[in-house]
């Protein structure tokens, strides 16, 4: 689509990855708070059931991954808008980057335990 | 200058790009009960508002969802803690945000792919976003409270 896009083309792959997160996001939260504000768990044993099953693992960890990189890349966005390129920012970058990998580990171990 | 494969009439061209500005000689305007936005700069905002929202929601509710998965009792505080008023207000901030932010983003999805571009639809989905993230929200606090609360076991 594009000739010799060159420097142009920075920030593409961040584009897609935008994107492809937010339709993943977009159909877990529609699908899930759909069903728990349709058929809220009776009790605690029906709700380790759903949790307990691989299906719901695997989408929750998905899920975790998701808004972990959708998060990460749209407070970027917001400090390269708002912060002025320098120390401030390069440290805001800093602390957010490791919340997000905070985040994602935290994540991803309590579904591995799950 | 490199041409866009495909550029309609009604680009972005050169002649539209900013002019240098003079910083110490340059018009400011701050009489804000004059000020007006259009209605795509306010659902444009409310996107990155709402997503540093749900930076704070989605970790606090998937770290109710992990404690409540621990155990029986932790099951049932964890519902006792939505079950407040307070609760459901937050819940449905939170809903709201959610839909706005989710709708904002299908807006953009849509424009990405040429659907909406124009001002008139463009305006249209702005005002949609908007009325219909405050409509779900107002509508899912009085569902709560009528049914008393968050109402989870």
């Amino acid at each position: 689509m594009f000739r010799d896009s060159g420097a142009s083309r920075t920030g593409l792959g961040a584009w897609w990855w935008q994107r492809l997160t937010a339709v993943y996001i977009a159909g877990f939260l529609v699908l899930g708070v759909g069903w728990l504000v349709v058929a809220p768990p009776a009790d605690f044993a029906q709700w380790r059931g759903w949790l307990d099953s691989l299906a719901v693992a695997v989408t929750l960890a998905l899920f975790i991954l998701a808004t972990g990189i959708h998060a990460y890349l749209g407070l970027r966005d917001i400090f390269m808008d708002y912060v002025p390129a320098g120390v401030v920012r390069v440290l805001a970058m800093g602390v957010w980057t490791g919340l997000v990998a905070l985040y994602m580990a935290w994540g991803l171990l309590w579904v591995a335990g799950l | 200058m490199e041409v866009i494969v495909g550029a309609r009439q009604g680009s972005y061209t050169a002649s539209m790009a900013m002019k240098p500005i003079d910083h110490q000689n340059r018009p400011v305007f701050l009489e804000l009960r004059r000020i007006r936005f259009p209605v795509g700069a306010i659902a444009s905002i409310l996107h990155r508002i709402t997503g540093v929202v749900l930076v704070l929601a989605i970790p606090t509710a998937l770290g109710l969802i992990a404690h409540s998965s621990t155990s029986s009792a932790h099951f049932r505080q964890v519902a006792r803690w939505l079950d407040g008023p307070l609760a459901a207000v937050a819940l449905a901030v939170v809903l709201g945000a959610a839909v706005h932010h989710l709708l904002a983003g299908f807006r953009i999805l849509f424009m990405d792919a040429g659907i909406g571009v124009r001002l008139g639809a463009a305006r249209l989905s702005a005002w949609a976003a908007l009325l219909i993230a405050a409509a779900s929200g107002v509508a899912f606090l009085v569902w709560l409270i009528a049914q008393g609360g968050a109402h989870v076991p």
